[in-house]
């Protein structure tokens, strides 16, 4: 009886581990599906390919396309009326544009970059790039409006004891996650990071980002999809900075990117 | 001559004492070895799981970051597409500084309470301003106000020496008084607005202030106050037509 008992746990052991094994590889290998998936786009586009000559791929010639993309992007970003993002990774800047005007730059104080970006070729990049991407979710520690709801004064006393008071001033340190179209994703995180309650913020921050990520893996896995991978791009602005760009972009956002 | 001693009882004791305890320590030894092995075989299985997923990322990030294309070409091929790629980035170029405001412009960011003044596309003056305060004015379940900057791209609609205020409901309402007719000699302020206006439309405009000290902090509702210089560099550089842009 014992025995059956040690054997039914020893399976049950064994069992779980050659799952959780499969379940980790099936993450391990989701960058190469990933670039598979991008790779598979960028060969379906018919004009991309009309227009793309194999001599882009020489390595003096990067920065150039690259520049190409970048402007390219701009030029779509700025038919739009809204306000979007402008991110310049290659002089480490974040701008808010308006029909083609930069009205605000920050610059970047650091920046992590997935090496995901690097497996990219310069024609996935000018398919990818080449136009605004669409930011699809934001997740976000601070507020878009910072709404202070006041009831009117019933006379001239009331509303004298009912002095303005800079509520708004109230900050929450902040951090934002931009989800794109096919799957990026770039965190903008606060620069300055003193107090502990500044350290909590970040924590839970990331914390959601990694349950949620888990969610989403586990509920592939559990239906047998294939394994998403979100290549990252992580920013560090000035916390000032990182409000007014919020405040300032739309919902359904378009970013340009210079990788 | 051999001389017999008595026995020890005490050492006797002691020896089977630990005849038995090492009985019992073997019958432990035995169990924690056994355990030993499995536990062993447990804790390969976890490292297992751990270095094998690990060492096949490795692997992948291996081969994705290992296959971008190089080419030999020829070095005239090269130039000439180097060239025809730069005179693409120069019409680009060209196209994007035709966006560019011609005349001179206004930057307010609202979240900062900072405005910059552009003339010929060049930074004149930056400093503190004041913007809506996001207060949500109620008045019972009916009447509410946002008082809020609008966002986004904007042109001077006209522009007013000597401005005098005519105060819209919520001006009452928020101090506890009757809102008064339409046209009541009450509703009209001077001097309140400072020197100058410029209106962006839809009751929207860049004035003066009296309250000097909350400039750098959100308490309009809804107009943009500027410190009596600046508001007169302001009024004396932008024309009517001239774009202000506000996030």
């Amino acid at each position: 009886m014992k025995n059956i008992k040690i054997k039914t746990l020893k399976f049950i052991f064994l069992f779980s581990a050659v799952i959780l094994l499969i379940w980790l590889i099936s993450i391990a290998v989701a960058p190469y599906h990933k670039l598979n998936e991008i790779q598979k786009i960028t060969n379906q586009d018919s004009s991309l390919n009309d227009k793309f000559d194999n001599i882009y791929y020489h390595n003096e010639l990067e920065s150039l396309i690259k520049d190409k993309i970048y402007k390219e992007s701009l030029l779509k970003l700025s038919e739009n009326d809204s306000i979007h993002l402008a991110i310049n990774l290659v002089d480490s800047t974040v701008n808010l544009s308006i029909k083609g005007i930069f009205i605000h730059q920050a610059k970047i104080a650091n920046l992590k970059t997935d090496k995901f970006w690097n497996s990219l070729s310069i024609k996935e990049e000018l398919k990818l790039f080449s136009r605004p991407l669409m930011v699809q979710s934001i997740y976000t520690t601070i507020v878009k409006e910072p709404v202070v709801v006041r009831e009117a004064p019933k006379d001239t006393l009331e509303a004298s004891l009912n002095a303005w008071k800079p509520d708004t001033l109230i900050q929450n340190p902040a951090y934002i996650m931009l989800q794109t179209e096919y799957n990026f994703r770039i965190i903008i995180e606060q620069f300055e990071n003193e107090p502990s309650f500044f350290n909590r913020v970040k924590l839970k921050f990331r914390n959601h980002l990694r349950f949620e990520n888990l969610k989403e893996s586990a509920s592939n896995f559990l239906t047998f999809r294939r394994q998403e991978y979100i290549p990252t791009i992580i920013i560090e602005l000035p916390t000032e900075d990182i409000r007014s760009i919020y405040r300032a972009i739309p919902t359904n956002t378009l970013i340009a990117i210079k990788m | 001559m051999k001389t017999n001693k008595p026995l020890n009882l005490k050492l006797l004791k002691n020896i089977h004492n630990s005849i038995t305890l090492s009985k019992y320590n073997r019958l432990i030894f035995y169990t924690i070895s056994r355990h030993t092995k499995q536990y062993n075989l447990y804790i390969l299985s976890l490292v297992l799981l751990i270095l094998i997923p690990l060492s096949i990322r490795g692997i992948v990030w291996m081969t994705i970051t290992n296959n971008n294309k190089t080419l030999q070409v020829e070095e005239i091929q090269l130039t000439s597409v180097k060239q025809m790629l730069t005179k693409e980035i120069l019409m680009l170029d060209k196209k994007l500084a035709n966006k560019k405001p011609k005349s001179n412009y206004l930057v307010i960011n609202s979240s900062s309470n900072i405005f910059r003044l552009y003339k010929n596309n060049e930074l004149v003056k930056e400093d503190k301003c004041s913007t809506g305060s996001y207060i949500l004015l109620k008045n019972g379940e009916d009447q509410q106000w946002m008082f809020k900057t609008p966002k986004g791209e904007f042109k001077i609609l006209g522009k007013t020496t000597s401005p005098v205020w005519k105060k819209p409901d919520w001006a009452f309402i928020e101090e506890g008084l009757p809102v008064p007719s339409l046209n009541h000699h009450s509703r009209y302020e001077s001097g309140v607005l400072g020197d100058y206006a410029l209106s962006l439309g839809n009751g929207y405009l860049i004035h003066g202030t009296l309250y000097q000290r909350f400039l750098g902090l959100p308490v309009t509702h809804g107009c943009i106050r500027l410190n009596d210089e600046n508001l007169e560099l302001v009024y004396r550089s932008l024309t009517t037509g001239s774009r202000v842009y506000i996030y």
